[in-house]
């Protein structure tokens, strides 16, 4: 049987149903979520930094599509650039909230309630690339 | 804000993120299919690239769910870390992909 270290209280939720504001991390824990959090800030960094070059390239290809092309342009690739920018931050934002848990500058809840909005975003974003694929499938099996 | 509304906004974008790998993988079993470019493994990375982070995010999920416990929160923490990782290594690609296209147009 493993023996319990005396000096690290673990993460247990208040009694009922969990709520992560409930939720204290000290010691291995907090550096647990140190750890995770410098990952998800980097990863965060790369997804923005992503998304600047992305607008970037389609701002110049933006120049030349006309007509109703543009407007599927706009929806299958220039929104998805924004929220691939935009789950960067998110993600960011997390880690920032996950790395001051420990020390009590930032909460597992404000960590978790970033990281939700960067998976819905990260999760819309190849769905609307995917847009223009529809009709080219249908082509391709009638 | 509960453990469980984390769990339904990621079970949420797991089937999204599932939902866009099959959307990938249709086209390019129809590309191999009609023969216009040939089959690589390079083509299957655009697949892997929706498809681990799905896998990833059921993980996550799966912890997160009726996480009472803290065993299962620990998990989830370890999980986001893998998610960070492989995401990581996939917007790399894409940056690297991007800046090849640029370069050699």
């Amino acid at each position: 049987m493993r023996e319990e270290n005396p000096y690290r209280p673990p993460i247990a939720p208040a009694v009922g149903e969990p709520d992560i504001g409930d939720i204290e991390v000290y010691g291995d824990d907090a550096r647990l979520c140190a750890g995770v959090a410098l990952w998800m800030r980097i990863t965060g960094t790369a997804y923005v930094v992503a998304g600047v070059l992305w607008l970037m390239t389609s701002a110049w290809l933006l120049r030349e599509v006309e007509g109703a092309a543009s407007a599927m342009f706009v929806v299958a690739w220039v929104v998805p650039e924004i929220l691939v920018l935009l789950s960067g931050v998110w993600l960011v934002r997390a880690g920032n909230a996950l790395a001051g848990v420990g020390s009590g500058t930032g909460t597992l809840a404000s960590a978790f309630g970033n990281l939700r909005w960067h998976l819905l975003a990260v999760g819309l974003s190849p769905v609307l690339q995917l847009l223009p694929m529809i009709d080219w499938i249908a082509e391709v099996f009638p | 804000m509960r453990i469980d509304e984390t769990n339904e906004i990621t079970s949420a974008s797991t089937a999204a993120f599932v939902a866009a790998g099959f959307l990938v993988i249709v086209p390019l079993f129809a590309i191999v299919q009609l023969g216009s470019v040939p089959f690589r493994v390079f083509s299957l990375l655009p697949v892997a690239a929706m498809l681990l982070p799905a896998m990833v995010l059921v993980l996550l999920g799966l912890s997160l769910r009726a996480s009472d416990s803290a065993t299962r929160l620990r998990s989830g923490l370890r999980r986001l870390r893998v998610y960070a990782i492989v995401q990581l290594t996939i917007v790399l690609y894409g940056i690297a992909t991007l800046a090849l296209s640029l370069v050699y147009p």
